[in-house]
This record gives C-alpha cells, sequence and structure tokens, in this order.
C-alpha cells in the first residue's frame, strides 16, 4: 500500500508540474509589486532590466545604512503593500485632507520622499536608482526638489492645514523626486519602481499618482500627531491562552489594537537572531476580515530596531487567520515591541 | 510566534539572471504544485524578486531554500481569499483535459485540499526526495512538525486510493 501510495503521489505531481509554465527570462522589475494583475500576465521582456545592478545599488545603500536606521526615521514603516500600513497612524488628523492634493506638473506620477537630512551622496544613490531604469524615467523627467521647495509643495498641500504645516520645518521637511515617467500609462513598471526605492533607507516612501487618497504625502511629520492608540489593558485576554497564559496566537477584534510589549513581553522575546531571520506571527481575524485589513507598525526610535527591516507580510490562510512575517536581519532585542490592529 | 533564525550567511552574490535559471525552476514547480500553472509564473516572480531585495539587504547564500520559503509565503497569499483559493485548487488539480476515472487525477485532487504547508512538504519530500530534516531545514519548521504535515498528507491521499 504505501509502495502504491508513493508512486501515486509521484504520478501525480508529475503531471501537475508537466503544466508548469515556461521559467522564460528574469521578470522586469515592473513585475514586483502587481503580480497576479493583467498587467503583469502579459510579459514586457523588451524591458527587461538588470535587476543585479540595481541588486548592487541596493546592496550598496541598504547594507552600509543598516547599522544606523533606527533613529534616522521618525517612524519607519513597513512599506510592503500586502499589509495596509499606510494608514499606520489611524488617528492621523491630516490623511484626508492631504490625500487629494497633488501639486505636481501634468505628467508627474510618482513623488519619491527622501528621508530628512539625507546626505548628497545618500540623495544621488536614490537619482542613481531612479536612473537604472531608463526605459521608465528618463534623467529628463526627473527632478529634485530640496526641503525649501519641499516646503512650497507642502504649504500648497496643506493649506488648510497649518497646524500639520507648522510641523514640518526645514529640519524634518522631506526633500523630493518628482518623476514623470516615459510612458505614464504603464503603472504596473512604476509600481516595481516605486516597491524597490521603498526599500532604500533613504527613501521615506514613493507615492504613485494613482495611489493619492491612500498615502499621507509627507508621511509623519511629527510625534504629536503620530501617537498611536492608547494601549489595550483593560478587557478580555487578547494575547495567549485565558488558561494558559501562554500561546503564539494573538486574538483580536474589529478596531481593537495590541501593544504586545505592554501585555507579555516574555512571550516574544527574547530576541538574538544573526544573520536573516524570520518571525512570525498568528493573527486571527473576525469573519469578514482579511490580510489586507491588518495595521501594523514597530516603533522606530530605539537602538535595539537598528536592524529591523520594515519588510512585513500578511499571508492569508483559511478561517481568517492570517500570518504576519517580520523579515529581520541581527535583531537582537528584549522583546518585540509592535502594534497590530485592524483598520 | 514562531522565530526561524538562520546561520549568518555568507559568501559570493551571484547574478540575479544566474539565481533565476539556477533555483527559478524548482521554484517554479513547487509554485505550479500550490496554485496551480496559470498562477505559477506570478507567485514564482514575486518571491524570486523578494529574495532579491533580502539578498541586497543581507549576506545570503542558501538562496535556494530562502526562495522556496518565498514561493510557499506568496502561494499562501495567493490563496489567501477562501473563494479565490478553491477555483485555484481546483485549476491546479483538475485540468480539464484529464480523465477524471484516473487515479492520479484523484490523487490530485486530494492534494489540492491539503495545505499550502502539507502540499509544499510533499512535493520536496517525493519530488525533491528530501529527507524530513532537510525539510525542515529548507522550510523553517520543526521536524516534528513536517513528520506530523507529510503523515497527514499520506493519510489523506491513502483515503483516496482506497
Amino acid at each position: 500500500m504505501r509502495d502504491e501510495l508513493d508512486r501515486s503521489i509521484r504520478d501525480a505531481f508529475e503531471s501537475m508540474i508537466a503544466e508548469a509554465p515556461e521559467l522564460g527570462s528574469l521578470p522586469t522589475v515592473g513585475q514586483v509589486a502587481l503580480v497576479g494583475s493583467d498587467q503583469a500576465r502579459r510579459p514586457n521582456w523588451d524591458r527587461v532590466v538588470a535587476i543585479a545592478a540595481v541588486t548592487l545599488l541596493v546592496i550598496g545603500t541598504i547594507g552600509v545604512l543598516l547599522t544606523r536606521r533606527g533613529g534616522d526615521r521618525a517612524m519607519p514603516v513597513a512599506s510592503v503593500p500586502t499589509v495596509a500600513t499606510s494608514a499606520v497612524v489611524p488617528s492621523a488628523p491630516t490623511t484626508a485632507t492631504l490625500a487629494n492634493a497633488w501639486p505636481f506638473p501634468d505628467g508627474v506620477e510618482m513623488v519619491v520622499y527622501v528621508v530628512a537630512g539625507s546626505s548628497p551622496e545618500e540623495i544621488d544613490r536614490v537619482r542613481s536608482v531612479l536612473t537604472a531604469f531608463p526605459a521608465i524615467v528618463s534623467p529628463a523627467g526627473l527632478q529634485y526638489l530640496d526641503a525649501a521647495e519641499s516646503r512650497q509643495v507642502a504649504e500648497q498641500q496643506l493649506a488648510d492645514d497649518p497646524v500639520t504645516l507648522a510641523l514640518l520645518t526645514p529640519d524634518v521637511i522631506p526633500t523630493l523626486f518628482t518623476v514623470d515617467p516615459i510612458d505614464p500609462v504603464n503603472v504596473a513598471e512604476l509600481a516595481g519602481l516605486a516597491e524597490v526605492l521603498r526599500q532604500m533607507p533613504e527613501v521615506y516612501n514613493a507615492v504613485l499618482e494613482s495611489e493619492r487618497g491612500t498615502t499621507t504625502p509627507f508621511g509623519t511629520p511629527a510625534p504629536t500627531t503620530t501617537q498611536p492608540p492608547p494601549l489595550l489593558t483593560d478587557g478580555p485576554p487578547l494575547f495567549g491562552d485565558p488558561e494558559t497564559g501562554a500561546s503564539s496566537e494573538l486574538f483580536l477584534a474589529a478596531g481593537e489594537e495590541i501593544r504586545a510589549a505592554g501585555l507579555e513581553p516574555t512571550l516574544v522575546g527574547p530576541f538574538d537572531i544573526t544573520g536573516l531571520g524570520e518571525i512570525r506571527i498568528d493573527v486571527q481575524l473576525p469573519t469578514g476580515s482579511d490580510s489586507t485589513d491588518v495595521g501594523f507598525v514597530y516603533p522606530g526610535d530605539t537602538d535595539a530596531y537598528a536592524n529591523f527591516i520594515p519588510t512585513v507580510e500578511a499571508v492569508g490562510a483559511d478561517d481568517g487567520l492570517v500570518q504576519v512575517v517580520l523579515n529581520v536581519v541581527s535583531f537582537t532585542a528584549p522583546y518585540l515591541d509592535y502594534r497590530i490592529w485592524l483598520q | 510566534m514562531e522565530v526561524i533564525d538562520d546561520d549568518p550567511l555568507h559568501g559570493t552574490v551571484a547574478t540575479s539572471e544566474a539565481l533565476w535559471r539556477e533555483h527559478g525552476p524548482i521554484a517554479l514547480r513547487l509554485a505550479t504544485v500550490l496554485v496551480g500553472p496559470h498562477d505559477a509564473h506570478d507567485v514564482t516572480v514575486a518571491a524570486f524578486l523578494r529574495v532579491v531585495g533580502a539578498i541586497a539587504r543581507s549576506d545570503v547564500r542558501d538562496v535556494r531554500r530562502y526562495l522556496l520559503r518565498a514561493v510557499r509565503n506568496e502561494a499562501k497569499s495567493a490563496l489567501r481569499s477562501a473563494g479565490r483559493r478553491r477555483n485555484r485548487d481546483l485549476a491546479a488539480v483538475s485540468p480539464a483535459s484529464v480523465d477524471d476515472g484516473r487515479p492520479d487525477v484523484d490523487v490530485r485532487r486530494a492534494i489540492g485540499t491539503l495545505s499550502a504547508q502539507q502540499r509544499t512538504v510533499l512535493f520536496l519530500t517525493y519530488w525533491e526526495d528530501m529527507t524530513e530534516a532537510a525539510v525542515a531545514d529548507t522550510l523553517g519548521l520543526s521536524r516534528g512538525t513536517v513528520h506530523r504535515d507529510l503523515e497527514r498528507a499520506r493519510g489523506r491521499l491513502r483515503e483516496v486510493l482506497r
């Protein structure tokens, strides 16, 4: 019976794998962000780009700067779009106001916000990545706005929000690149490029014109507007089994938020991860929710998170069980201080 | 909470094209088993680009292992919606061109009812001839988990063959 079972399984795999598609050439960057879309299914092989070159660029930038990430950003937010991190500060009062403003010239389809205080070399690295894709962006379509010019944009965008505008002082306001792409219709290519850029430590965010309404143009300017909701300290147990107090699962209901450090820090640490690692958090969602409803943030203002790579994935499973996957490198901390909630 | 702590990874970074050529085929086969031929390429591309990003951020040597994990994760993501999952599973295991009366079709259907992780474990065991220990190492799971998944999968398939 065992032999027959083994043979049947192998036969089944053989017939399944016989239908596997052709491997094809190296995928284009435009396929990164829109995998699964119709556009991604139409290979645009004439636009194959040398991802190796970009890889090396990013190695040079991210690798060097990994060691000083922690305090650089006011609020490093995981940027992989499978988790709805754009609303990472759900209480931020100005998002809606900012959402519909796009005070850039016609043709500008993407804006890349550079972390405030970046050196000329760091800014050049961002420019290098942008120009590494000549099929998408030409130098003529690229414009850099320094802090003063960025401030002028902010004044237009935040004309009805003087409180937030006042917070965007020259030392905290991101500078920016505006991108007028060669092919403004090919959103897939731009989205892929934006995804690459978001992984650079010099880049605060890359926003597509088509995404406006879901992002805050100038990110999170000051702590006074970025305070997360208060910790949940009352109510039913949200972390761990009520009987044993120990569990690998978090249970949360709509609108609730968990800050693990404030509840059971021993259950989520300590961490002493060397090299590449993953931390997975299972989250049971209420009926009708899926991973796109999950918001996630970790504090970025402590040294403990200096090497915490802000990549978060939510992978689905049956019955509303999703998994938040945190990719980390050399992460050492007594516990993982994070917040997770439903949008 | 599950923590996977890889060893420090050191070594040379090959070109992306070379990595794609070397490791793409097995990733594509696994993706085909997990999500079917229609979405396999998309899942593989997404996983590969994730690996490229990881290489950019660290010194990854065992690309194959990382890629297979990425395929598994991407496949899970692709199967997120229960409705979509059912359709994709059917597409993965029930090609219109095959005779439903054939035993391997029944087995394929049964494989389609397994979880993505169980399918991954089964694929690596039967198609890649990995030991349970190797599967556990590749996927960052405990040997006990792999053994349990394998036995459950076999049990499910054994029922089909009765």
